[in-house]
């Protein structure tokens, strides 16, 4: 970008924090200053290109109807390289003088010309403003800015890559109300912040409104995190604002209402997803940690990272699932190195014979472990496994595919190019949080940084195969898990000539043993053997003092794959597959359960195990009539069930949807995808669904059921020491278990 | 963009609906008995997966005839007092060679020792022919220098001649016994 | 132009042509719809043949998992067109799916019927389809139109309801 000489330029350093797009102005950006915490906003022209191919007619054609044309500032023929093609593409290059007009004039094109092949149409803003000036959210960047605010240069100061990035003293302010909106009649506010909290009363006279408008205006927060925001709170603050004739500014830019993103419905990895509606600010992030899709695995400092390195808005970061992160970085990646982004994916998977198919149409190995308890066994982990044979392997869809690990093409793909530098932040971050002791105030938040990096590098494999993406290709797909199955064969293969039994393996992590080895320095002889035999780096997890796999609930002769519990030398306790990871299993129950095992993580030998032992059926048979006597609150028996489909499409109604008919018979509105709390109870309905609002009269609770559900809770943790479910459930009903007849102790006749 | 063949589970359960009628056609204890059969080869579906075998069910059957071996293993053990019977008889044959070597080697070293060829030759010769072996004069003789050699060079001469293998012969004491 | 309609597309009876075919020659089968599971090939190949490798290794097999990309595909195989037999799995799923609007389902839709068409004059070509789920009810013209072009279309029985499948009564 060049000076212009006749206006006079101020320089200006601070922090992005949000970049939307403007009809007028091309672009608004809002800065936290580094000199005096201000927080501003400026403009910036910001024009943009797309373009078009196809038959020269076509393009001509094309030419003759955008050349008078608002908006559009420019049109040229040129050759760009679409990597999915051999040669050069001939195409049409349209420059349009603004986004929000490129939007437009494109939505007006692909009717009249969809027999053209298009390119870069569709990139958010933050893409093509990182691609030309490197900058992404919280990004520290120096800023020459006339007199009217407009941005006539920018430069970043740091990188997405920074593993300790200088950060804004962000503002982060938390409302909330003080119950679930869905139960019961919230009567007050809580607000908190670094500088105070309080507690606002919801007045008949809206004198609430005041005061928050109040509070925003002068706390200024950068951040409004909030519960229930998107589905209740933001509409009912916006509803009194509106209806009362009180002010209440929630957006800085105050030229603007709050944008609101319609609700949805999708599919995804199996599941149906529901996404409310939500609501967007300016110049302010809001995020809803109810509605925020990751929240739990890596809430704001995770939500940030996510932000920094994909380019989405902070508000967009924490709602969307890690996958449009991923396309986002691939799109970058695209930009960066000239390539033209496609909107629609055309690309066709080469012939395969049946054969081939058969090969080739696999997942990650997946082993049945050996169902019992085992003792110092050591869970070794390959870190971020398929990220890391993309990487090494060069999987790519646009460059020949490896025949296992090895890679056919030196010239790095669009993929893999995309994932190094994410993958090899993450693991810089995992060694730099090794640096300082585990109650170090910045450990809490690198961690939560290496989640949401984790949890990118863990959507990149399933984006490889995901039909949409750009750069999605299935054959692909399928060359990461055949590397994948290769490494851990290899994997087992070097235990096993170390001496190890292999107890289980599952995709990318082997539980292995050998007498003798329980402690961590006698198992780095194997990683490092392991690592030579793959070249990707392998890490222990962690040594169990004793893990117990466990069988199918229907078949205890069948092995499961992926439910087990373990305590690890360190105390903690990994569970996987049983009760209380299920999220439909209420939270008393699941408390009970988890309870229970860490009575018997205490052991820390067998001997000691056995002892463990009558203490957590100590702990049960309590829990058992603490149910039994009402004693236990009935909010701690919330079933969290789902719909997965519209209430008509059943034919068999679960329990679930037999509470939402009842929500919906309420005049509730239930969407697929949606959630649905709901207790048992006996007689008919036999469900009471939580969202109505109350509590259901105790003497209506279902405990027969509830017992059942802790009996089968109690009995997964019991089963692997010799004590069957069908005997504990009987005793949990009945008090007693019924011997049959051939064991009862002979008649003693006098 | 989605499996496309069905998965090795889906393709377990075809092959064991396909087994319905005949299943049907048995005997109630001999249909419960298939159905252990039919559990033992779900232990090695991964196996069978990556095997990529055109026709799965081969691979089931292999997976069944690998678990009745090895329970089939395991009963001969426990009625070997835990003993493997082959290992026992592979320690049989090994101690025969032994012996037979160290008889060897014993009456090359006496025969360099001593001048008295004619003791190493007939010890020699007593090794040859049955007759030999049981003059009573020449098997005091062998039990004598078997006697002589320490307990240790046994051991190390077991291993010499047994060739040490790379791989960790299976012992099931190993593994643990479910509950 | 073959067109066969039926429940699931009739997959098994697909695949049944797809093994019998592939015993004598290569044929190229085109899959829309997730349905080219070879283990069902395999199995009746099995009857007929002492190589079963070789009669799989027969068959040319490309998937499409969105409309755009069935387009595609079916444009390069027109570029170079097979010799033998052509077979197309489930035509219809990827231009039901609900990102695609029904003009965009449509105006592909039509494309790729052109392609299939000119491609029926070098092969034969066996199309298979379903019938439009209810909750996609507006697609039907898609249905439509594949009728239209066939040069011969059959379209399975509906089983009948239980109601009708009740014995008639025997005495008035």
């Amino acid at each position: 970008m060049n000076k212009t000489e006749d206006k006079k330029l101020r320089l200006f350093r601070g922090w992005l924090l949000d970049i939307y797009l403007d009809k007028q102005d091309g672009l608004k950006l809002w800065f936290i200053s580094e000199q005096d915490d201000s927080r501003v906003c400026f403009k910036q022209a910001f024009p943009v290109s797309f373009y078009a191919a196809g038959e020269n007619h076509r393009l001509r054609a094309l030419w003759k109807h955008l050349a008078k044309q608002k908006g559009v500032i420019n049109l040229s023929r040129t050759q760009k390289q679409d990597v999915f093609l051999d040669e050069m593409v001939d195409v049409l290059k349209v420059e349009v003088d603004s986004p929000a007009h490129q939007t437009q004039i494109f939505r007006d094109l692909e009717d009249a010309f969809n027999d053209l092949t298009w390119y870069d149409t569709d990139l958010t803003i933050g893409t093509r403003y990182l691609a030309r000036y490197g900058a992404f959210p919280l990004a520290l960047c120096e800023l020459q800015v006339d007199e009217t605010g407009q941005i006539q240069d920018i430069q970043t100061l740091n990188s997405r890559w920074d593993i300790l990035p200088a950060l804004p003293p962000l503002r982060v302010m938390e409302i909330s109300p003080n119950c679930d909106p869905a139960r019961g009649k919230a009567t007050s506010f809580f607000v908190r912040s670094d500088r105070f909290h309080a507690q606002i009363p919801l007045d008949a006279h809206g004198g609430f409104l005041s005061i928050l408008h109040e509070t925003i205006q002068d706390y200024n927060p950068d951040i409004l995190v909030t519960d229930w925001g998107d589905s209740w709170l933001i509409p009912f603050l916006i509803s009194e604002s509106e209806k009362r004739g009180i002010r209440l500014d929630l957006n800085r830019d105050t030229s603007r209402p709050v944008r609101w993103q319609k609700e949805t419905t999708y599919f995804s990895y199996g599941h149906i997803i529901f996404r409310p509606e939500e609501a967007h600010l300016f110049g302010r992030c809001h995020v809803d940690r109810k509605s925020a899709m990751m929240w739990s695995d890596y809430s704001l400092a995770g939500t940030l990272e996510m932000a920094r390195v994909t380019t989405l808005p902070i508000e967009k970061a924490a709602r969307v699932s890690p996958g449009q992160g991923i396309s986002a970085m691939q799109v970058i990646t695209a930009l960066q190195r000239d390539i033209l982004v496609p909107y629609q994916k055309r690309q066709v998977e080469a012939f395969k014979t049946g054969m081939d198919l058969i090969q080739a149409d696999r997942g990650g190995m997946v082993y049945q472990p050996k169902v019992g308890l085992h003792t110092d066994v050591a869970q070794v982990d390959f870190i971020s496994m398929y990220p890391a044979i993309i990487v090494k392997g060069n999987i790519s869809p646009e460059v020949p595919l490896p025949d296992v690990l090895e890679p056919a093409s030196h010239e790095l793909g669009v993929v893999p190019a995309t994932l190094e530098p994410l993958y090899n932040k993450r693991v810089a971050i995992k060694m730099k949080i090794r640096e300082y002791p585990p109650d170090h105030p910045l450990v809490a938040v690198l961690k939560e940084r290496a989640n949401a990096l984790k949890w990118l590098l863990v959507v990149c494999f399933g984006f490889l195969g995901y039909k949409n993406a750009r750069y999605g290709r299935i054959e692909a797909h399928e060359a990461v898990t055949k590397g994948g199955r290769e490494v851990l064969l290899r994997a087992k293969e070097v235990a096993e000539e170390e001496g190890y039994e292999v107890l289980h393996m599952y995709v990318d992590a082997l539980w292995i043993k050998k007498k003798g080895c329980n402690r961590p320095e006698h198992f780095s002889d194997v990683i490092t053997r392991i690592n030579e035999r793959t070249g990707l780096a392998i890490n222990l997890d962690g040594i169990y003092r004793w893990v117990s796999f466990l069988p199918s609930k229907v078949d205890s002769r069948i092995p499961i794959a992926n439910r087990y519990f373990g305590v690890f030398q360190s105390g903690e306790i990994k569970l996987r597959g049983i009760e209380s990871r299920r999220r439909d299993t209420p939270l008393w129950i699941a408390s009970v359960q988890k309870e229970m095992i860490r009575i018997l993580g205490k052991a820390k030998t067998r001997r000691e195990l056995e002892d463990c032992l009558h203490e957590a059926f100590c702990l049960y048979e309590l829990a058992l009539n603490a149910l039994k006597n009402d004693q236990v609150d009935v909010s701690g028996l919330v079933i969290n069930g789902k719909v997965s489909y519209a209430l008509e499409a059943y034919k068999a109604a679960t329990p679930a949807v037999r509470a939402a008919r009842q929500m919906e018979a309420a005049g509730m509105t239930i969407k697929p995808g949606q959630r649905v709390r709901f207790v048992y109870t006996k007689g008919m309905p036999d469900v009471f669904p939580w969202e109505l609002g109350g509590k259901p009269d105790r003497a209506r609770i279902n405990k027969g059921k509830y017992i059942e559900l802790l009996a089968k809770a109690g009995a997964a943790v019991l089963l692997p020491f010799g004590i069957d479910p069908k005997l504990m459930l009987e005793w949990s009903q009945r008090g007693g278990i019924q011997l049959p007849l051939a064991s009862a102790p002979p008649l003693v006749v006098n | 963009m989605g499996r496309t063949i069905a998965s090795i589970t889906q393709t377990w359960q075809q092959e064991e609906a396909a087994l319905n009628r005949f299943k049907r056609a048995l005997r109630k204890e001999d249909q419960i008995l298939l159905d252990e059969l039919l559990v033992l080869s779900r232990l090695h579906l991964a196996e069978a997966s990556y095997a990529s075998n055109l026709y799965p069910l081969d691979m089931y059957l292999i997976a069944i005839l690998l678990e009745v071996y090895k329970q089939l293993k395991a009963t001969q053990r426990a009625l070997n007092g835990g003993i493997d019977p082959k290992e026992e008889l592979d320690a049989s044959k090994e101690e025969r060679f032994i012996a037979l070597l160290d008889a060897t080697f014993t009456a090359v070293q006496a025969s360099t020792q001593s001048a008295d060829t004619s003791l190493s030759i007939t010890h020699l010769a007593s090794l040859s022919g049955a007759d030999q072996e049981n003059k009573p004069e020449n098997k005091a003789e062998t039990n004598r220098a078997n006697k002589k050699q320490s307990t240790q060079a046994k051991i190390a001469r077991r291993h010499q001649i047994a060739g040490l293998s790379n791989q960790p012969s299976v012992c099931y004491d190993d593994f643990e016994e479910s509950p | 132009m073959f067109v066969l309609i039926g429940q699931h597309a009739l997959a098994d009876k697909m695949l049944e042509l797809s093994a019998a075919l592939c015993l004598r020659q290569t044929v190229t089968v085109l899959d829309c719809g997730n349905r080219s599971n070879m283990y069902a090939v395999a199995r009746h190949v099995r009857l007929f043949t002492h190589d079963p490798v070789g009669a799989l290794n027969n068959i040319r097999l490309s998937r499409a998992f969105t409309g755009y990309q069935s387009l595609a595909m079916f444009e390069a195989v027109l570029a170079a067109p097979p010799t033998e037999a052509l077979l197309v799995l489930d035509l219809l799923p990827t231009f039901l799916d609900e990102d695609l609007e029904l003009k965009d389902a449509q105006r592909l839709f039509q494309r790729s019927l052109d392609c299939l068409n000119a491609l029926s004059k070098h092969v034969p070509v066996v199309i298979s389809a379903k019938p439009i789920p209810p909750i996609a009810h507006e697609r039907e013209v898609l249905l439509d139109a594949l009728r239209e072009r066939a040069d011969f279309c059959w379209e399975e029985p509906l089983p009948l309801s239980a109601a009708q499948n009740l014995q008639g009564s025997l005495f008035a």
